[in-house]
């Protein structure tokens, strides 16, 4: 840990090997460690930005190999005058052995194949298609039922496709309970994940110090928009029948997005 | 004597501290001179301070650089720790308070003319801001280019690039249609909604552009913790960098 103090903080060496990697453009050949803490530490990459700027400014550079950034250079074997012929001898039946076998490997090729990327507009087929009329236009995949059909017996599949509706959406949930205004707005309710029955009334409230126009968003789970409002109020009244699943609040100003929460609503059965 | 200077410095180091004191003598100007710009110490305190730095290294800093300095870095550039490690030693002791800059500065850069501390002090921001982007590595070119966003900087097409030269020909017009002209008066959302397109046609995924904006706040306020410094130098808020990253582009053009 050569570059680290005893209270883990990047020592005066650790500083300045990051502020040499910054002035060569060689972050990346950096011991992850030293990356890690910069990263994760305010301090020590405050002093680090202090200190590139000073050097910048000092016009002191050096443009001699880094002693721990940019590797030694191969050292030349010296060979002696004996060893040379072997040498290109064995280079030659190399190449010669590479060109034979590469020949070898490409002669049952039915065509040049450069390289294979999947991208959208040309995803690749699947390594085990399934077995079906190749003349058959494919069909996109059936949407996922937000709920089970109603008023039928419930068959076997029903707990999992309740269970679909409450699964997390990870890139809302990241989002979940965090204010994105600089300050003078707080979330008052519902509570992050509240749970509420099938049809009652779900209040949302916050405060917020400009009287703006804001959007409020309810998502399902598969971030599918299922209301929304344009408010002039800190407060509204939900009185939609939602199917029990998992849903996200969104607030958004004409300019922000303010606030993402979210919250449940129960099967009726459910205590 | 050896011609890489950096194992010249070495050299002297251990047989001519005083000399390698003289060698480094234009670093200890700029360590002393930036804290003068930041407002630390007046212009009048200039060769004081610099006379007690010198003192402190002969007297006993340049024996303890030869004793912990390992050889894994640039000597100059471990020096230059010490000297700046100096100078905050002797604003504590003397409780020293800064000058903390907002955007005024930068504002009203060419309406009056500005001394040689707040062209340095200006100057210093600009550096500093290079060194975050710099030590952002990997994640230079989505960062970069969100920032400018951010700051609604017109782009041009090699902003977008490399991953806008392979965006099928339709969604790279509407970026460059929206992002070429000014563009000020769109809402974030927008902004995001439409970028959001090129990043995850260059990261192969499909994130939404609500992450994206998330993702752009946390950047844009770790940057400005960054830039406000410890102790304090500069009291950003999300508005007022957007004014540094907005003279920084149109520094760029120049050599900073």
């Amino acid at each position: 840990m050569k570059y680290f103090n005893k209270d883990g903080h990047l020592n005066d060496q650790g500083i300045a090997l990051y502020v040499d990697a910054l002035r060569k453009n060689r972050v990346e050949q950096l011991p992850d460690e030293v990356v890690d803490h910069i990263e994760n530490c305010l301090l020590c990459h405050q002093k680090a930005i202090d200190l590139y700027a000073i050097m910048e400014a000092s016009g002191y550079s050096e443009a001699d190999r880094h002693p721990s950034l940019e590797p030694q250079p191969a050292r030349r074997i010296a060979l002696r005058p004996y060893w040379l012929p072997a040498a290109v001898a064995a280079a030659v039946l190399l190449v010669l052995s590479v060109i034979f076998l590469t020949q070898k490997d490409l002669a049952p090729a039915a065509g040049p194949v450069i390289a294979q990327e999947d991208s959208p507009q040309n995803p690749r087929p699947p390594a085990n298609p399934p077995a079906s009329d190749s003349s058959q236009q494919e069909q996109p995949p059936a949407p996922k039922e937000l709920v089970p059909p109603r008023k039928t017996t419930p068959s076997p599949q029903a707990p999992q496709l309740i269970a679909a509706n409450f699964a997390v959406n990870d890139e809302l949930e990241s989002m979940v309970g965090e204010v994105y205004r600089d300050e003078g707005f707080e979330a008052l309710s519902p509570a992050v994940g509240e749970d509420f029955a099938p049809g009652q009334p779900i209040n949302f409230a916050w405060k917020e110090k400009t009287s703006e126009r804001l959007y409020l968003y309810i998502l399902n789970n598969q971030e599918k928009e299922m209301h929304k409002v344009i408010l002039i109020s800190n407060r509204f009244q939900l009185d939609l029948p939602l199917d029990p699943g998992l849903y996200y609040w969104k607030l958004e100003s004409e300019e922000d997005l303010l606030y993402i929460g979210k919250f449940n609503i129960r099967p009726a059965d459910a205590k | 004597m050896a011609t890489d200077t950096n194992k010249r410095a070495i050299e002297l180091l251990h047989t001519d501290p005083a000399a390698l004191l003289a060698h480094f003598q234009p670093i200890v100007e700029a360590t002393v001179a930036r804290f003068i710009a930041r407002g630390f110490f007046t212009p009048a305190d200039k060769m004081d301070v610099v006379q007690t730095i010198n003192t402190q290294m002969l007297e006993r800093k340049l024996a303890k650089i030869k004793t912990h300095f390992n050889g894994s870095v640039y000597l100059s550039t471990y020096f230059g720790k010490v000297v700046y490690n100096s100078c905050l030693e002797i604003i504590r002791q003397q409780q020293r308070r800064p000058q903390t800059y907002g955007d005024e500065l930068l504002r009203h850069h060419s309406e009056s003319a500005l001394n040689a501390y707040e062209a340095l002090a200006i100057r210093d921001e600009l550096l500093r801001y290079q060194a975050i982007l710099r030590g952002l590595s990997r994640r230079r070119f989505k960062s970069e280019l969100c920032l400018r966003l951010f700051a609604r900087i017109l782009l041009q097409r090699n902003h977008m690039a490399p991953p806008i030269n392979t965006l099928p020909k339709e969604q790279a017009a509407v970026l460059i249609d929206t992002f070429c002209q000014p563009y000020e008066q769109l809402k974030d959302k927008e902004v995001y909604r439409k970028i959001i397109v090129l990043f995850n046609h260059h990261e192969n995924r499909n994130g939404d552009s609500d992450s994206l904006r998330k993702w752009v706040t946390i950047l844009v306020d770790r940057i400005i913790d960054l830039l406000n410094g410890d102790p304090p130098v500069a009291a950003y808020r999300r508005d007022s960098l957007k004014v540094l990253l907005q003279y920084y582009y149109e520094k760029e053009k120049e050599d900073l």
